[in-house]
């Protein structure tokens, strides 16, 4: 039976073959749950990783690797939402199953936003988590196989887009630039992502006033070592600062100005070219 | 067209605002424009007015002009001597807050229970 206290190694069998075999760290605080699901996926050869709650988890998820998690929803503390959020941050491609009760869909909907793969029902049937799990670890070796074939092939990659000064536009290429994060194998993904959102919010509506007729041109360079993405408005352009002086408002209050210096905080280079209207932003591996 | 939902839930204690998708400038923008269409909140806040609670725990992405709508969201509750709390922010959103030193400005609560005590 799974301790209280700490994450724990329910077994340790993992076999080879067809049907696809994983490090799976299952939480629950219900220590029956737990313990049937964990003597069920170590029957089929899986090596099971238990934790009643998700602190445990998290520390546990930082330090090891795994294949898949399955949580539970409802728990004291951190509850599976948050958990999910919090996995996510630390490896946004790992597979995630929801555990949850009969009726609450709104939180399951909310788990697949948050980026959960599948969820099940309690009460389920073992041969469900068995059909839930295979599907699960095969999407997984599908994208380990094509990140190590990415990382193996792919040298880099250059995408140009032209856009309409409009912010859904602008969320498109936020999706699309996120996606090649992961393919790149780039850790702090959301640092990048909310870089790339400041730039061209900066632009549509600065830059060009968000006069739709007015383009803004982010371009995206990938390579094994770094990310360099530049976005240019065709607006007259700014006073552009050093961003080696760049400073937060002196009132803490203020509504706005904070934009430039997150950028600056959570890429590694930063810089404009001469009239103010491009900026060029770098975040190495 | 945001991709945010924000949720309300009406007590006489508190006001609970759920927010669901990403504070961007657009959805901050839509969040300032409620509070002040459904609760008069824009530079001061009514006296009638209890407490403000907004649930992060659907957040997506917070760009600055979310956190500059925080900011600002405090100052009027500061004046005004009225309380607003944070629950479940988003790693991302604590981060963001610490590098802008505005972590220790908000009331900030790990769970909705204790937020609304």
């Amino acid at each position: 039976m799974p301790s209280n206290n700490d994450a724990r190694k329910c077994n340790g069998a993992r076999n080879s073959g067809a049907f696809a075999h994983g490090r799976i760290l299952v939480i629950d605080d219900d220590e029956s749950i737990l313990a049937i699901i964990s003597r069920f996926l170590s029957s089929e050869g899986h090596e099971v990783i238990c934790a009643p709650g998700g602190v445990e988890a998290v520390d546990r998820f930082k330090s090891e690797k795994f294949d898949l998690v399955i949580t539970d929803m409802y728990m004291p503390g951190m509850d599976g939402l948050d958990l999910i959020k919090k996995l996510k941050t630390i490896n946004v491609n790992i597979p995630i199953i929801v555990l949850t009760a009969a009726g609450s869909i709104s939180n399951v909907v909310q788990s697949l936003k948050l980026g959960a793969q599948n969820y099940m029902t309690k009460p389920f049937k073992v041969a469900e988590v068995s059909q839930v799990v295979q599907k699960a670890l095969k999407t997984n070796q599908m994208f380990n196989f094509r990140k190590d074939f990415f990382d193996a092939s792919l040298d880099h990659s250059r995408s140009v887009f032209i856009l309409p000064s409009n912010l859904e536009h602008a969320r498109q290429v936020t999706n699309f630039t996120d996606r090649l994060v992961g393919v790149f194998g780039f850790e702090s993904t959301w640092m990048i992502q909310l870089a790339l959102m400041e730039a061209i919010t900066n632009a549509v509506v600065h830059g060009n006033g968000s006069d739709e007729n007015k383009k803004v041109t982010v371009v995206v360079n990938f390579s094994k070592e770094r990310l360099e993405i530049s976005v240019e408005d065709e607006g007259d352009g700014f006073t552009t600062p050093d961003p080696a002086s760049l400073k937060l408002e002196s009132d803490i209050f203020a509504p706005s100005g904070r934009g430039l210096f997150l950028i600056n905080s959570y890429m590694d280079e930063l810089f404009f070219n001469d009239r103010g209207s491009k900026i060029t932003m770098i975040k190495k591996r | 067209m945001n991709n945010l939902n924000i949720g309300i839930i009406r007590k006489s204690e508190y006001v609970l605002i759920s927010v669901e998708g990403d504070l961007d400038l657009e959805g901050a923008a839509e969040l300032k424009a409620l509070l002040k269409r459904d609760f008069s909140i824009e530079d001061s806040v009514p006296q009638d007015f209890s407490h403000l609670v907004i649930d992060f725990s659907g957040a997506g992405a917070v760009s600055s002009s979310g956190i500059g709508l925080l900011a600002s969201l405090q100052r009027s509750f500061n004046n005004s001597k009225k309380k607003m709390t944070l629950v479940k922010i988003p790693d991302p959103l604590r981060q963001s807050l610490i590098v802008t030193r505005l972590i220790g400005v908000f009331r900030i609560c790990d769970d909705l229970a204790e937020a609304i005590r």
